[in-house]
């Protein structure tokens, strides 16, 4: 764990227009070139996103980037490469920004694969960090990620002039929009989210119906969720108002992506503020369900040794740490050294799921 | 058990007879007789040639000095067109008999002196000040292995300025003795003054070639207001003049009072009674260089200082040296309790002032070997807590007599003219290259890449001053595969020195050096690196090994010196090594940025009203600049 020390959080800018960033990255630029003229060595003060660089803010319970940063010069051999992919990237997204396009972060790697050392993700890094570097979010340079994830239930979006409800788009539901903030929500029926963690936990719940019958939006983020889905979450828990809850195996990957959409993570936390929701529930799998609802002894796994160091590493976030409940829970699953899936319900019935387990959670509160 | 008994031994004989033979060969020796038993550099064919070269170059060349003496007194400049010839001819290719002659438009001998100069046991200057030829018997030496091996007089042409015509000597060194054959005035064509000198001599040319070119080579270096020619079995080689800037001529200077020894002292003082018994002030500031009033009453209230000591039974010097050469008090010396706490553990044989030692060593006085000389004589009252008056010795008047009757006076002045410090003797009895000559005779030789050139303050050893100048060359032409010899160019009162390069002092020293420091080499050798150094010692009466004069003897002051010029001038050379590497980094480090700079112009272009390769230009030049590199420099 990084030494705690006071500092300040870096506000990010979330929204951003094609001129506006003409205009910012135009102002780098110009400096840059000011300092080449003038014979000094030109650099950018980027953010660490590291993870020494975080501060996490208890009353909000979110985790935000700290204000730590880095120089990265021309002229020090050792921060050359970094410094010119920064500018030339940033040429590439004045260019787009001009066009008034977005550019994906793939076509940005193949502008000249041989300058990011023909990896993608040196290309993906320096993005993050040109944006952390002009303080905004990663959509307001025009990039965006390929997005993943599904929505199904009863809410009715615009996005470039085609209006269409999540629930009239047949048991494979809406494919969210990479360009998630033009979306306009139009309307919303249902009255909470369901975030689920897996593919085929959506798929049963789907084929029983539940969000028609529950009134909730399903949405999967399918593993790790991507910044459209999480941006999605977010805007209807901000905007709707509707709470939100995570329903994810009982292991500690399943926590850390629960942990993710509530508080936002370290690598991106430059972002939180755009993409957390501190509201959300942690509904499910809880270690402790796996007691409480009687799963047999053949249902549950054994941690493997990577499980256990991960769940070991958390405990100590401070999130975790001060959070009771999530604390407790995490310790429960240590103890144990057991794991399961959401699939692992299944073994009481397939609908036991959606029948008894949910519900019942849901009515008796008991989620963390 | 049986003894072995010589024949020789059998016949009884009285012991009386006995006695006598035994002392028959006690009686006065010839310095030819001398010569001929030691070692005078004659001893084998292939370095005899070389020999007789070495002793006829030093004495015209010192025959030059003195003419510029002359007219430096008389005219005010000492500049004229100054020539040496060296001619060897063979006159007797299978028995390898050679004939050599040097030719010089020096001083000149007077005709009443040539006798002299041909007989004497030495003929070097009995002044104070530095010569190249001190001992004055080389070229005997040469006259009597010549006669030796080819039974052939040598014959001497001179004349002086003031002469009217050149006179013509022949010697035959034959028989034991020196014959004169002819004195005679010579008719042929002779400079206005000058001298020629020739002999015959059995000797391996083919082999003494290489060393014989290399000396005049090195000759022509060090002296660039001297033509050199040498005419050798049908080759020419010819230095011509090329400056007029030239060695200062030496004057005598008095010994420096450091470094007097006991017995020298004694001599000198006997040497003035002899004369005439006068006050130890009168003695003291004429006997010795850098004396005056003040000196005089210092040195006696050290005397009496010192003579305190030795009836507190202790001494003063070895214990400021134990502070001094302490390793541990160069650590503490910035924490002051420990360095006090230590001191007392160090110097528990007497009281003295700790706080004041550890100030002193603090102010790093008493530090690096310091010696006694680094304090004043109240400094050495207080350190040592002398509170008392102390008696003198002796005073300022007391007489030279006196004290050489004395052998405690005689000691306590010895001492305290050691223990003192006196301003630097002066150079005037030196004769050091000019640095200018040093660095323009050998770069243009050796064409290095970078030279380094570091001058000692004259210091002095025995009485006399030292001065060492080491002249550094690395790279450029200089080969990498050079053997040891030509990485170390010894020079001796401005004569170069070719044999017995590992008896020398100035070889010895520069084998103790730990190269690696510097990044040439490694211990225990020479460096590695291509590099040369140009070592020149001066000083009167030079100690040398053996009558050849081919090396320096050992002598710590000297060592020293030669250390400390040669840590320097390697020193200024790691600077350089330094940024060759750099330099190596610094070309790589170029490449890479300079690719770099391609894409930020262009990036830049795009996005501003910019021409890309304004850009990439200035990028460019801040680069080169940032990042400089050696050209041209070869490796």
């Amino acid at each position: 764990m990084a030494k705690r020390r006071r500092q300040r959080r870096i506000v990010i800018k979330e929204g951003m227009s094609a001129e506006e960033l003409l205009e910012v990255l135009q102002d780098y630029a110009s400096g840059i070139l000011e300092d080449i003229q003038k014979g000094r060595n030109p650099g950018f003060n980027v953010p660490n996103r590291g993870t020494g660089n975080f501060i996490y803010d208890e009353r909000k319970d979110v985790i935000y980037l700290g204000d730590k940063k880095s120089k990265r010069t021309f002229h020090n051999v050792a921060t050359t490469a970094a410094f010119t992919q920064m500018l030339f990237i940033m040429s590439v997204l004045h260019e787009a920004a001009e066009r008034n396009k977005h550019l994906t972060k793939r076509e940005i790697y193949y502008q000249d694969p041989e300058l990011f050392n023909k990896d993608q993700k040196t290309s993906d890094g320096i993005l993050e960090d040109i944006a952390v570097t002009l303080g905004v979010t990663r959509p307001c340079i025009r990039v965006v990620a390929a997005a993943k994830g599904v929505c199904i239930g009863d809410l009715t979006l615009r996005e470039s002039g085609d209006t269409f409800n999540c629930n009239a788009l047949g048991r494979g539901g809406w494919s969210i929009s990479p360009f998630i903030d033009e979306v306009e929500i139009l309307d919303c029926g249902a009255e909470y989210v369901l975030v689920v963690e897996k593919d085929a936990a959506m798929i049963r719940l789907v084929e029983e119906d539940f969000h028609k019958r529950n009134k909730c939006l399903l949405i999967t983020g399918k593993g790790q969720p991507d910044i459209a889905t999480r941006r999605l979450v977010r805007r209807l828990n901000k905007e709707y108002g509707l709470p939100v809850f995570i329903l994810t195996d009982s292991d500690s990957y399943g926590m850390q992506i629960c942990s993710s959409y509530k508080r936002g993570s370290i690598s991106l936390s430059f972002e939180s503020s755009y993409l957390a929701v501190p509201k959300a529930r942690f509904l499910g799998l809880l270690p402790s369900d796996l007691d409480k609802f009687k799963i047999p002894q053949a249902a549950r796994l054994e941690m493997t040794e990577w499980d256990l160091k991960k769940a070991k590493t958390m405990l100590e976030y401070p999130w975790i740490k001060n959070n009771k409940r999530w604390s407790r829970e995490l310790s429960l699953m240590i103890k144990r050294r057991e794991k399961a899936e959401l699939q692992a319900l299944a073994k009481h019935g397939i609908t036991f799921m959606t029948d008894v387990y949910i519900p019942q959670k849901l009515a008796a509160k008991d989620w963390i | 058990m049986e003894q072995l008994v010589l024949t020789s031994f059998k016949k009884r004989i009285s012991r009386k007879k006995a006695e006598e033979r035994i002392h028959r060969h006690i009686r006065l020796q010839t310095a030819e007789e001398l010569l001929k038993r030691v070692d005078t550099g004659f001893g084998a064919k292939a370095r005899a040639p070389f020999q007789a070269v070495v002793e006829g170059v030093q004495n015209a060349a010192d025959a030059i000095d003195k003419a510029r003496e002359a007219l430096l007194r008389s005219r005010g400049s000492d500049d004229y067109d100054a020539r040496i010839k060296v001619a060897i001819d063979v006159v007797d290719k299978s028995r390898g008999e050679l004939k050599l002659s040097i030719l010089d438009n020096g001083i000149g001998i007077p005709r009443s002196k040539v006798k002299i100069i041909v007989r004497a046991g030495g003929t070097g200057t009995i002044e104070y000040k530095a010569s190249r030829s001190q001992q004055g018997i080389g070229w005997k030496a040469a006259a009597i292995y010549a006669n030796q091996s080819t039974g052939k007089p040598i014959e001497i042409i001179s004349k002086t300025f003031s002469e009217r015509y050149p006179h013509r000597h022949v010697y035959d060194y034959g028989k034991g003795k020196v014959t004169k054959v002819v004195e005679e005035r010579y008719e042929g064509e002779f400079p206005e003054h000058g001298t020629l000198m020739s002999l015959h001599l059995i000797g391996d040319y083919s082999r003494a070639r290489g060393n014989i070119y290399e000396f005049i080579k090195r000759m022509a270096a060090i002296h660039p207001y001297i033509s050199f020619t040498l005419r050798a079995n049908g080759d020419r080689i010819e230095y011509p003049k090329r400056s007029s800037k030239s060695i200062p001529v030496p004057s005598p200077v008095p010994p420096h009072p450091n470094s007097v020894e006991i017995g020298q002292l004694k001599d000198m003082l006997a040497a003035q009674v002899r004369i005439r018994s006068i006050s130890l002030a009168g003695f003291l500031q004429r006997s010795f260089c850098r004396i005056g009033n003040k000196g005089v009453n210092d040195l006696i209230e050290r005397a009496a200082i010192l003579r305190y000591f030795d009836s507190k039974g202790f001494f003063a010097g070895d214990i400021i040296r134990r502070i001094s050469q302490s390793e541990k008090v160069k650590e503490l010396k910035k924490d002051e309790n420990k360095l006090l706490k230590y001191l007392r553990t160090l110097v528990r044989d007497v009281e003295i002032d700790y706080a004041m030692a550890a100030r002193l060593v603090k102010k790093g006085r008493l530090s690096n070997g310091a010696n006694i000389r680094v304090l004043s004589n109240k400094e050495l009252r207080r350190l040592f807590l002398v509170e008392e008056d102390l008696k003198a010795p002796f005073t300022p008047k007391t007489t030279v007599g006196m004290i050489l009757n004395d052998e405690e006076k005689v000691r306590l002045l010895t001492e305290a003219l050691r223990s003192m410090a006196f301003p630097a003797p002066p150079m005037d009895s030196l004769m050091p290259i000019p640095k200018e000559v040093l660095i323009q005779g050998f770069t243009s030789i050796y064409e290095p890449e970078k030279h380094a050139y570091v001058e000692r303050k004259p210091t002095s050893s025995r009485g006399r001053p030292v001065q060492v100048q080491v002249l550094a060359m690395y790279g450029g032409r200089i080969p990498g595969d050079l053997k040891e010899q030509e990485k170390l160019v010894r020079i001796a009162n401005c004569t170069p020195l070719i044999y017995e390069f590992g008896s020398d002092i100035i070889t010895q020293t520069a084998r103790s050096i730990d190269w690696s420091l510097y990044k040439l080499g490694k211990k225990g050798s020479l460096p590695i690196a291509p590099v040369i150094f140009v070592v020149h010692v001066t000083s009167p009466q030079l100690k040398y090994l053996g009558v050849a004069k081919q090396a320096v003897g050992a002598d710590d002051v000297i060592a020293e010196e030669v250390k400390f010029a040669l840590q320097a001038v390697s020193r200024e050379l790691r600077k350089h090594v330094n940024f060759l590497e750099r330099s190596k980094a610094s070309g790589k480090a170029r490449e890479f940025l300079e690719r770099h700079a391609k894409v930020v112009s262009s990036s830049l272009g795009k996005m501003l009203e910019v021409k890309e390769k304004d850009v990439f230009e200035r990028l460019q030049v801040e680069i080169r600049r940032r990042r400089p590199i050696a050209e041209g420099g070869r490796r």
